[in-house]
């Protein structure tokens, strides 16, 4: 288990007039076996923060620290402690590749070898809930909700210490949502993760972290503990973002002429 | 297999051609210089220039030699010069196009600089130079051709190679650890191994016929050695008095050239009728062609011609009639393995200032079912239906062009991406005054425009007319299709997934401003989303589908008040986290998973995944039936009794 810290991150996208802040001084230190919930809309800079911790986005400035160790200028091949799950379980998987091999080729570079990568995988099949059967499926061959857990299986091939879960149920239909959410919740405690959650969805990101923070436009607008965030928003726009959530009569008091 | 892959062959007579050519072509290269190389490089002086006929089929050369005989002969070595020149154009292309992707990027900027300065060579040019650099001979031509087929190999592998290197497997793969060399192997080259052989097949023959024009300038094979080419030129000084000992290798160097023209043409209509690897395997086969949705929009901005009477047909309406009125609808697709029916028997209504909710999961049919009612379904789907009517009109015998007379603008479409909707290239306003064109002056026109889309809560309504469709935002597009509907004074309007795309705060505008205009105006509106606390906050009743039927039906007052009837319906509610879920227990799951569109029951289709099933379920297809005050399921176990605390707090927010 370890600690994630992000400090001062900042990441501008391009010059001049289509200059855009993507990240503007982003710092919160997730504690050793934490979850942290990121919530904000499309252009926030939520998933581009987490592809800054995966190691797929170099950051402008600030420092990337995973149990104190300044990882800011580690390739993202070499980052093995920090790994993701990427959104859409429909790309996320080599099609050419059965679900055993995928697993397998992981395995073997955290140095398992002969008949203890077969076991392996076996295990981490089990730990994502899947039967062993489908060892020989080709990701077309599944679900998505059952691609998703292939997914979180690999990640969790590479033994990682910090797990970046990016919008991981939004492509999936509801009844397999709430599958997946659980076997989140599941791992974590098993596997002692640190997590960075990030989902459009409050309700989602509550259920699996005990902090959320809000970005919007770049910013982090307002972070705390989830039950309070949601409880006592204090920022306007998080006001409006609870406000959003669909529930019976939530249009009668939104007149869209003012 | 055997059986099944001579069948695929033999399916198309593309196929069947090329493949009977192609097995020709590899007999003649294997056998050829055994059978005929003898009689093809002995001499004749009795029989000089002979024409056709007689002991020569095809006549004789200069030296008396069969003309036929020598282009069977020379059959192998002019393939195999043709293959060894492709390989060697496919293995240097593929080092400078595709490896890169692996590498740093420094050596991928360094292999792509030196392949641009390759591409801009002349091919002929450059293979000229060679031979003559390295004197003129058989491997000299090989190497040259090799050569100048390299750049453009690489240029396509480089293509496809850098959009797989995007893609989230691949990115995935480097992170998780994966090698260079694995990752090369196993994930960029098997993903682009399906376009490269096509493109190689084709190359073939184009080496063959480069390869051959080498030869015939006297650069390529040397005698006493001879290909199609060397062939050629050695008969043109006698072209005019003895033609034939031209024209039949001619005749093979074009044979040769169709050929693997064809054999690639087919291998590409092979890899089409696959599909992609990385598809889905289930999910309704995807009729919703951009064609299918051009015909549509034109219909929408065409058809105000005779608006005045299809208003007129609605005066003339009774008050109790629905507006729309569904029976039994069915929709059927022809697929590999026989026919599916993403729909199956599914009547609906909807009544004057109504809003009806569809959902479900994907795969449920209710894209297909909103499809059907909007006419969307093109060739080869089928659409079935005792009764497709819409204010008296009836839909479903009418022609294309009497559908535009009579409804005019008055259904109005709204899609998951309005871009499918909205001309790029044309204005905003242009585009939403077009409805009211004919109906009053462009100023007028123009003003309810702008006030269209103020009430919609678009900032700078009247700089937004000036403006593409790219310069807006998802939101705001998506509130220019309601503002369309709006101005067109549409009676209903069909919205699939109309605020999937967008954020949660635009969604809830969007949805306060489609409910606005049907309170205010009594539109009725059909909103088909995969999200029931969004159908619950915009409806006035529910269609829940599952597998293709309608399982449940039920007011949404009913619903918040005494809870859903269907399991189904019950458990989707209770999956759905809201803010209320308790955070230290495990969320309602419902196994399994959703049926195939193929898949057929003979019993209720919920049944292997419902807590609630019995023997009877898995037997005995459940109607759909009033179970309930304006509650309507097609089960027969419906749940009746009140509902747990967890539920209700779920349905609270839902």
């Amino acid at each position: 288990m370890t600690s994630l810290e992000i400090s001062h991150a900042s990441l501008t996208f391009g010059r001049g007039e289509s200059k855009t802040v993507a990240l503007n001084d982003i710092s919160f230190t997730i504690p050793s076996g934490g979850a942290l919930g990121l919530v904000g809309e499309s252009g926030s800079g939520k998933s581009t923060l987490a592809r800054a911790v995966a190691g797929l986005r170099p950051l402008d400035s600030g420092v990337i620290r995973v149990g104190g160790v300044d990882i800011t200028d580690i390739e993202h091949r070499r980052r093995r402690n920090v790994q993701m799950v990427f959104q859409d379980p429909y790309s996320s998987l080599n099609p050419a590749m059965d679900i055993g091999h995928s697993i397998a080729e992981v395995a073997r570079t955290r140095g398992h070898q002969g008949a203890a990568v077969g076991r392996r995988v076996n295990e981490l099949l089990d730990a994502v809930r899947l039967p062993t059967a489908v060892r020989d499926r080709y990701p077309s061959q599944l679900s998505g909700g059952m691609r998703q857990r292939v997914a979180v299986a690999r990640a969790l091939a590479a033994e990682p210490e910090i797990l970046v879960a990016d919008e991981i149920t939004s492509a999936l239909d509801a009844s397999v949502q709430s599958a997946v959410l659980n076997l989140v919740r599941d791992i974590r405690q098993e596997f002692g993760l640190t997590m960075l959650f990030i989902s459009h969805n409050l309700a989602v990101v509550r259920y699996i972290a005990e902090v959320t923070a809000v970005m919007y436009k770049g910013e982090l607008v307002e972070m705390g503990s989830s039950p309070t965030l949601i409880s006592s928003p204090t920022n306007e726009y998080t006001k409006e973002l609870i406000a959003s959530i669909p529930r019976p009569g939530g249009l009668d008091d939104l007149d869209p002429i003012t | 297999m055997r059986p099944r892959f001579l069948r695929t062959i033999f399916s198309s007579p593309l196929r069947a051609f090329a493949s009977l050519a192609l097995l020709a072509l590899i007999v003649i290269a294997v056998i050829g210089p055994a059978i005929w190389g003898v009689e093809g490089d002995t001499p004749n002086p009795t029989t000089l220039n002979a024409p056709p006929g007689g002991d020569h089929i095809a006549g004789t050369d200069a030296l008396g030699r069969d003309v036929l005989a020598r282009v069977l002969a020379a059959g192998q070595i002019s393939l195999l010069m043709a293959l060894s020149a492709t390989a060697i154009g496919v293995v240097l292309g593929t080092l400078l196009g595709a490896v890169p992707v692996v590498l740093g990027r420094r050596s991928q900027r360094i292999l792509a600089s030196v392949l641009s300065t390759w591409m801009a060579f002349p091919v002929l040019l450059v293979a000229l130079f060679i031979t003559i650099l390295l004197g003129p001979g058989t491997v000299t031509a090989v190497i040259a051709m090799g050569l100048t087929m390299t750049p453009s190999f690489g240029r396509f592998m480089q293509t496809l190679a850098a959009e797989i290197e995007s893609a989230d497997y691949v990115v995935a793969g480097r992170m998780l650890g994966i090698r260079r060399g694995r990752l090369f192997r196993r994930y960029i080259l098997p993903n682009i191994s399906e376009p490269v052989l096509v493109y190689v097949t084709i190359s073939i023959g184009n080496a063959l016929l480069a390869m051959s024009a080498l030869s015939f300038l006297g650069l390529g094979v040397q005698a006493p050695n001879y290909d199609w080419g060397r062939m050629l030129g050695d008969a043109l000084p006698n072209v005019y008095t003895s033609p034939w000992a031209a024209l039949i290798p001619g005749i093979a160097i074009v044979f040769a050239g169709i050929t693997f023209g064809l054999a690639g043409e087919a291998l590409a209509s092979l890899s089409r009728n696959r599909g992609g690897a990385a598809r889905p395997p289930r999910g309704v086969p995807t009729p919703q062609s951009p064609s299918a949705m051009e015909t549509s929009a034109t219909r929408l901005n065409q058809g105000n011609e005779s608006n005045t009477e299809a208003h007129l047909v609605s005066g003339r309406s009774l008050d109790g009639e629905p507006l729309l009125s569904v029976r039994h609808l069915s929709v059927h697709y022809p697929t590999s393995d026989g026919w599916v029916s993403p729909v199956r028997d599914v009547s609906l209504t909807i009544n004057r200032g109504e809003i009806v909710g569809v959902v479900g999961e994907s795969g449920s049919g209710k894209s297909v079912t909103s499809m059907a009612i909007n006419r969307l379904i093109t060739n080869p789907g089928q659409v079935q239906a005792r009764q497709l009517s819409f204010d008296g009109i009836d839909l479903l015998g009418i022609k294309e062009k009497d559908l535009r007379a009579k409804l005019g603008s008055r259904i109005a479409t709204i899609f998951q991406d309005p871009m499918t909707y909205l001309n790029p290239a044309l204005r905003i306003g242009t585009q939403l005054t077009e409805v009211l064109e004919g109906r009053s002056t462009r100023a007028e026109a123009r003003e309810r425009a702008i006030a269209g889309l103020k009430e919609l809560r678009m900032t700078k309504p009247a700089e937004r007319l000036n403006q593409f469709p790219a310069e807006l935002s998802g939101g705001m597009r998506q509130r220019v299709l309601i503002a369309m509907a709006q101005i067109a004074d549409a009676d209903l309007i069909i919205a699939d997934e109309p605020t999937t795309a967008l954020d949660m705060t635009v969604q809830h505008h969007v949805l306060a401003a489609l409910r606005k205009r049907c309170r205010e105006n009594g539109s009725s509106a059909l909103v088909v989303s995969h999200d029931i606390g969004v159908l619950v906050e915009l409806c006035t009743r529910l269609v829940v589908m599952y597998a293709g039927r309608i399982v449940e039906e039920i007011s949404v007052e009913q619903l918040l008040r005494q809870g859903p009837a269907h399991p189904y319906t019950e458990a989707l509610l209770a999956s759905l986290p809201t803010l209320e879920t308790p955070v230290d227990k495990p969320l309602v799951t419902l196994p399994g998973q959703p049926p195939h569109p193929g898949e057929t029951f003979s019993g209720c289709a919920m049944a292997p995944r419902c807590p609630f099933s019995t023997d009877e379920c898995r037997t005995v297809l459940p109607q759909l039936e009033l179970v309930r005050p304006a509650t309507k399921a097609a089960c027969l176990h419906p749940r009746n009794h009140a509902i747990a605390s967890t539920e209700r707090q779920n349905l609270d927010i839902a």
